[in-house]
């Protein structure tokens, strides 16, 4: 588990909007909190996986995949910034994301 | 620049701007789908890209897949950029035969056509689908597969598969998949079980046909399997590659991958959409995939 400051905080926010960017092909300054990763952006599962891979790397994580899948299935994820707290969550909390109660 | 064409099966999503995109180049696609409404379906003429009004016609899908990428094949050509390798992702596989010149462009047509009414006849009148899991292993699929109704079909990549079957038992693993952690577990709108073993009657069928009725050549340059992964350089291989595509799992990445090793580090998408550039963009290597809307890159305009 690891601890989650400012620095890990707007590293993962600038990742996220600059994959999005590219992958999406459009203008970083058009990418927001609020725009929802399918409608807006044109994002699939593909790219969350691999958003996934990149951070699980990045911060040498050992998370198995299907705790992500079951944790998102309770609390799905449809915007940029709620993909930005998921990602810091599983930073934080690792494989253990799963007994973690959201409201 | 040493190019493979690797060819989409039919296209779920399109950009939205083939048809102007293409006619930055030529007018080849508004001609080709002409020539295919005298040949094969009068009706293909009123296809629309805006409303994608053949999404649930999935033999005019196939059709209209076709004639883009068979399109696209020939606008790179004559613009001196023929491949050197290819290969079609499961039905993709008529339009890179196209594209090599082993069949001709009405003879894909009529395939196409007389597959779709083979794998029909073949499931008589029950309810068959296919669907995508995305984030579960091959090995924790196939432990969730209730029995043979349904088969893993295609390897996409190491935790994305498409499944064919039944349809409730889809239903039902799709639903169990999801409990088990997938990223995602979603239905294909489609009406065939494709590449399940169920078509083997199907693909006999089309054997004989094939055999029978079509004149197949040689391909001018050699295409991979998406099915094992091997070369196919010889009319038999050609007519075995056709006849296992209706009843053999496909495994994508493997074909990618054999692609790599054989040196080939730029591909383009020959087709409507991105779905092939979706695939594969997440495989580890250093090549780039050039789908229909980055082709300006590589193309000269007709102006």
């Amino acid at each position: 588990m690891g601890i989650v400051n400012d620095t890990i905080r707007e590293d993962v926010k600038r990742t996220v909007y600059e994959f999005f960017a590219e992958e999406c092909e459009i203008d970083i300054e058009d990418i927001h909190e609020e725009s929802t990763i399918i409608e807006d952006l044109g994002g699939d599962s593909l790219m969350f996986l691999a958003l996934i891979e990149i951070f699980t790397k990045k911060y040498n994580q050992n998370i198995d995949l299907k705790t992500i899948g079951k944790f998102s299935v309770k609390n799905p994820v449809r915007t940029i910034g709620e993909l930005v707290e998921m990602q810091l969550l599983i930073i934080e909390h690792g494989n253990q994301i799963i007994d973690l109660q959201i409201n | 620049m040493e190019t493979a064409f690797i060819f989409p099966a039919f296209v779920p999503e399109y950009l939205g701007n083939e048809p102007e995109l293409l006619s930055n180049y030529t007018d080849i696609f508004p001609k080709r789908l002409l020539e295919a409404a005298e040949i094969i379906d009068s009706g293909l003429v009123d296809f629309d890209i805006e409303t994608n009004n053949f999404a649930s016609d999935e033999l005019r899908s196939q059709l209209i897949s076709y004639i883009f990428s068979c399109s696209l094949s020939d606008i790179l050509i004559q613009q001196g950029q023929p491949p050197k390798l290819g290969a079609g992702y499961s039905m993709g596989l008529y339009a890179a035969l196209y594209s090599s010149g082993s069949i001709a462009f009405e003879s894909g047509l009529h395939i196409i056509s007389q597959a779709y009414h083979q794998m029909k006849t073949a499931i008589g009148d029950g309810a068959y689908g296919m669907g995508s899991i995305i984030g579960l292993t091959h090995q924790e699929i196939k432990d969730l597969l209730p029995d043979h109704s349904l088969e893993i079909v295609n390897h996409n990549g190491r935790v994305s598969y498409l499944i064919s079957g039944k349809k409730e038992s889809l239903h039902h693993l799709l639903k169990d998949a999801q409990a088990e952690g997938a990223l995602s577990a979603t239905p294909l709108y489609v009406s065939l079980p494709y590449h399940h073993h169920m078509l083997k009657t199907a693909a006999e069928s089309l054997e004989r046909v094939l055999n029978e009725q079509y004149s197949i050549q040689t391909p001018n340059y050699p295409l991979v399997s998406c099915i094992d992964g091997r070369i196919l350089e010889h009319k038999t291989d050609i007519i075995k590659e056709m006849v296992r595509n209706i009843d053999h799992p496909i495994n994508w990445q493997h074909c990618f991958q054999q692609m790599l090793d054989m040196g080939h580090t730029h591909f383009i998408e020959c087709g409507a959409g991105k779905t092939l550039y979706n695939i594969c963009r997440f495989y580890p290597g250093n090549f780039k995939v050039y789908p229909l809307n980055r082709l300006h890159k590589l193309l000269l305009t007709k102006d």
